[in-house]
């Protein structure tokens, strides 16, 4: 038995061939040390699911869990749903009650930061496209959030917690959300967006953002990441098998 | 003369009236005074049976208070968390994050089983997410006609949570009978999010005549759910102090006892 679960998987993550949404996933399972499936999807497998009314909600990442027997026990949306339930199988998701408000206000807010962005993404025109991003720029817009985790983190850093974390002193599903929501800003990929210099006042979120980097275990992923994009765009390989422990579901 | 004197004898026993007690609030609810965001969070401390005070806040005070940089995130609601000499810990904000404190300290938020949790956090998420989808088609009759077709945003979400519902029976089909509830046999945060929700909804709908009454018909879980929270007996009795609350809020809105209450229950302290 041990040797068949060795191979299992916990669950299976579903999301597109980049971190976006789902970095906090695969991150929280890989930092927790937990077995997984890494399945890649694109745009068009993506609007036949949803078409077809496959689409457990509207998007993905989605997340099947599996029983103790390896078979398909539940999928699960919403990626913030997602993210705490492998934070809390994995321990990066704390016990205490207010300490778990304090991450949840951070994978929400991130959340909101996404939504800001995310209509400027369908404008077609590039003028328009252009203008409706320098008014993300503006002070009340994505400075203000910035802002806002810059002063959560100075809290933090308050309350005695001396390791630039979000929440207490131990990486948390709050970090890895916020990681990845200060990638998708200054990853570049934003036109029109000066990304650098919307994180340039916040130097705590821009050390943060560098201590996260230079994680042991997110570099470990990271780099198997980038492997499983290369497999992905040169082989289409699809899927990807990512080992550690199995934690099974179970209802 | 005897029995005189016996009945004053009596008399002076009494108990001597008690003082009404003040109770002691486990956190406070920062909101406007209608139902919006926190109606979720004020039923859940409410059912829940936790001590709560639960403050009014006008758009005008939000606007101050917001300008002046004081809101924790962007909005309302936040929530105030008293730690065990009742001295304000620290306040947090995000309407889901506060429902979900609320619903961990009251027993309301399943625990015990992290997928359990997993769809409760799922229907707190799509709520928002349907509230974010509807929100500019609602306000003309083009926008709205869109809204309720076949293949509109609203008809889409409503589907997904008609078959939520479904999903629920046919894990519970093999242990009790299904009360209706949206995760387990029980009621749940993500009930209270779900009421929130159609509650809403429903008084939008009664609003416009270019919504056809039978427009929800073809989701039967759905209102069956709206009608299993509306009978509930505590949803029931909150709501009418709340609509007393309201008018007499809007009569006097200077008057502090309106303006901040405060519910008897169990008191739980938060701490870092």
């Amino acid at each position: 038995m041990a040797e068949e679960q060795k191979d299992q998987p916990s669950f299976r993550i579903t999301y597109y061939a980049f971190q976006g949404r789902a970095g906090s996933l695969r991150a929280a399972a890989s930092l927790g040390g937990v077995s997984y499936e890494d399945v890649f999807t694109s745009g068009e497998e993506h609007k036949k699911a949803k078409e077809e009314g496959t689409r457990r909600w509207s998007g993905v990442p989605e997340l099947v869990v599996f029983d103790k027997d390896g078979k398909e026990l539940i999928t699960l949306g919403q990626s913030n749903a997602c993210t705490r339930y492998i934070g809390k199988v994995t321990g990066l998701y704390p016990e205490n009650a207010v300490e778990r408000a304090l991450v949840d206000e951070i994978l929400d807010s991130v959340e909101d930061v996404l939504n800001v962005v995310s209509p400027t993404f369908g404008i077609k025109d590039e003028e328009k496209k252009k203008a409706a991003r320098a008014k993300l720029c503006e002070p009340d817009k994505l400075p203000y959030w910035i802002g806002k985790f810059e002063a959560r983190l100075e809290e933090n850093e308050k309350r005695g917690n001396k390791n630039g974390y979000f929440v207490g002193d131990k990486i948390t599903i709050a970090d890895l959300k916020a990681y990845y929501g200060f990638q998708f800003l200054t990853s570049g990929n934003l036109d029109y967006i000066d990304g650098a210099k919307l994180m340039e006042p916040a130097k705590r979120c821009q050390a943060f953002v560098a201590k996260i980097k230079e994680n042991e275990g997110m570099k470990k992923m990271e780099e198997a990441f980038a492997a499983s994009q290369k497999e992905y765009k040169e082989n289409k390989v699809k899927s990807f098998k990512r080992p550690g422990k199995f934690v099974c579901g179970s209802l | 003369f005897f029995f005189l004197l016996t009945e004053m004898a009596a008399e002076a026993k009494e108990e001597p009236e008690e003082e009404e007690q003040v109770p002691i609030p486990s956190f406070k609810i920062s909101y406007f005074p209608f139902a919006g965001r926190a109606f979720s969070l004020r039923l859940a401390g409410y059912i829940g049976g936790i001590s709560y005070t639960d403050e009014f806040i006008t758009k005008e005070e939000h606007g101050i208070t917001k300008s002046a940089s004081g809101r924790r995130w962007s909005g309302l609601p936040e929530v105030t968390i008293y730690d065990k000499d009742n001295r304000g810990l620290l306040t947090i904000g995000q309407s889901n994050t506060c429902l979900r404190y609320i619903g961990s300290i009251s027993g309301l938020y399943p625990d015990s089983n992290p997928i359990l949790g997993a769809l409760c956090d799922e229907i707190l998420d799509s709520c928002e997410d349907t509230s974010a989808a509807i929100k500019g088609g609602m306000a003309t009759k083009e926008g709205r006609a869109e809204l309720i077709s076949k293949d509109g945003k609203l008809t889409y979400w409503l589907t997904k949570f008609e078959k939520r519902f479904n999903e629920n029976e046919k894990r519970l089909n093999n242990n009790d009978n299904c009360e209706g509830y949206i995760v387990g046999n029980s009621l749940t945060i993500a009930d209270l999010k779900l009421f929130e929700l159609f509650h809403s909804l429903f008084l939008i709908f009664g609003s416009y005549e270019d919504i056809p009454k039978d427009y929800v018909t073809q989701f039967p879980n759905i209102q069956k759910h709206y009608q299993l929270m509306k009978e509930n007996e505590s949803v029931e009795e909150f709501l009418q102090k709340f609509s007393l609350r309201n008018s007499e809020f809007k009569l006097d809105p200077d008057d502090k006892d309106i303006k901040i209450q405060t519910f008897k229950g169990k008191t739980v302290y938060g701490s870092l």
